[in-house]
């Protein structure tokens, strides 16, 4: 039961901890990408544990207390999942090293997307430097992250070779 | 019907097939839901800074909640983040302590005038200014953009275009306010403005939020009065930012004088909103708010800080 609910869990810490005042310059943005972790990491592992309304709740809340344009975070969050459930093909057979490659391309398209996205809504999230160091940080924040979440939802991979 | 056709269809398929077409799904789902939002935010732009007013309180109380977990680890990067200032600003401490006890003496001298000339002249003291001191609930993202939302609203009795401060000086002004948030643009915002007095002269001037960190200054014309290191305080508007707010300093860069505002913005906390002066916090009104509000009668003095002592007058609601 509570593995059930561990997702939802997740990604609703997260996304209180994304809306979190942070103190120092450009900690805002780096806040608004943790949810990408949760969301990446069981649309590659678990879909069927975080229903697509979840993050689109999670996007609407960051958009809402914010102040952005509305949809601008739900299109970044839905854009990690979109990724996630592209991947998963290979979450398995990928192994530990190859999943930390996958979660590397989601978020460099998720990073990639926020360019665009503002750039097409005249709303620049931040300049391109900023975005790569963001992505940079959360390529390395996700071995400790997906450590913890793995913790939590131990039996994954188990169950995995019993598919 | 519908639902019946598509589970005989999906039943009619591998395992493999199945997923795929769930994934399609999925990803059909979430690319046209975020499409939507975003064509509903362009399309709709007043309706939805209502909605986001209107909704903003009661979510950000939910994430609160949701919050409490994560305050350890928030004050710890605080901690980290004030450790790494305090060697530099103990160096600028003790330089201006030193040129500090040089003025005292003087600060001192023209008190005592002032008061004598006080008496003489026989001036009207200007009634206090009534505010509320709120928590920062939220803080925008964006290059741009930069906005808080704080858990004061119209409830409070916060009205939009009004001044919000905290202990160093002019943060901004309210706008989008709802019944119990309010989102306060920064001074640095694209779109704020003010009337500022700048130096001993009090050359009247607008300063001009940016985007950047720097304030432009749109002067009238004498802007040979202004110099680098001038001192740089709100000229007050009706019904707006009243008067002697202190913002910032005078700054030379390659592109003009421009404005460096006191405020930290990356290191707010808690923000003071002010109140139109006409209004008056009532004995029924005390304490009605969440416990992180504390409302507050107080006079402020020519610096914008409150007057401690005296006739102020604060009540923290349980």
């Amino acid at each position: 039961m509570l593995q059930a609910l561990l997702p939802l869990a997740a990604l609703s810490l997260l996304t209180a901890a994304a809306v979190l005042p942070w103190p120092g310059d450009g900690s805002g943005l780096m806040a608004a990408m943790l949810p990408v972790f949760a969301v990446h990491y069981w649309a590659l592992r678990r879909p069927e544990g975080l229903p697509g309304i979840a993050v689109v709740f999670s996007g609407l809340t960051v958009d809402l207390l914010t102040g952005g344009p509305l949809g601008f975070w739900t299109s970044i969050y839905a854009g990690a999942w979109i990724f996630g459930s592209l991947e998963k093909p290979w979450a398995f057979s990928a192994g530990k090293i190859g999943r930390w490659g996958l979660f590397a391309v989601a978020a460099g398209g998720v990073a990639l997307l926020a360019i665009v996205m503002g750039a097409l809504l005249d709303w620049p999230v931040a300049s391109v430097a900023s975005l790569i160091g963001a992505w940079f940080w959360l390529v390395a924040l996700y071995v400790p992250i997906s450590l913890l979440l793995r913790l939590l939802d131990a039996g994954w991979e188990r169950e995995a070779v019993l598919e | 019907m519908f639902s019946w056709l598509w589970r005989r269809r999906l039943l009619g398929r591998s395992k493999t097939e199945q997923r795929r077409s769930s994934v399609s799904l999925g990803v059909l789902f979430m690319g046209l839901t975020a499409a939507g939002l975003v064509w509903l935010g362009q399309q709709f732009p007043e309706k939805v800074a209502e909605a986001r007013a209107r909704l903003a309180g009661p979510v950000s109380s939910i994430v609160a909640a949701l919050q409490q977990p994560l305050a350890p680890l928030k004050d710890l990067r605080q901690r980290y983040s004030n450790l790494l200032k305090l060697e530099d600003e103990l160096r600028q401490l003790r330089a201006a302590n030193d040129e500090l006890e040089g003025w005292k003496w003087r600060a001192l001298e023209l008190e005592r005038r002032l008061a004598d000339l006080r008496a003489l002249t026989r001036v009207v003291h200007e009634p206090g200014v009534d505010y509320v001191t709120a928590v920062v609930r939220a803080r925008s993202i964006g290059a741009e953009s930069n906005s808080i939302l704080v858990g004061a609203g119209a409830r409070d009795g916060v009205k939009a275009g009004g001044g919000v401060l905290n202990g160093r000086g002019l943060v901004g002004e309210t706008f989008e306010v709802g019944r119990d948030t309010s989102r306060v643009r920064f001074l640095i915002d694209a779109n704020f403005k003010v009337v500022v007095s700048i130096g001993r002269r009090l050359v009247t001037a607008v300063a001009e939020g940016s985007g950047g960190r720097l304030l432009d200054i749109r002067d009238g014309g004498r802007s040979f009065e202004i110099a680098d290191g001038d001192e740089v305080i709100s000229a007050g508007e009706v019904g707006g930012i009243p008067r002697g707010l202190r913002i910032g300093k005078v700054v030379g860069t390659a592109s003009g004088l421009k404005i460096a505002p006191y405020v930290d913005f990356d290191r707010i906390e808690h923000v003071s909103l002010l109140l139109s002066s006409e209004r008056r916090v009532s004995e029924a009104e005390v304490g009605a708010g969440p416990g992180e509000r504390a409302r507050v009668t107080a006079k402020l003095d020519e610096n914008g800080k409150p007057v401690v002592g005296g006739d102020s007058q604060a009540v923290q609601s349980p």
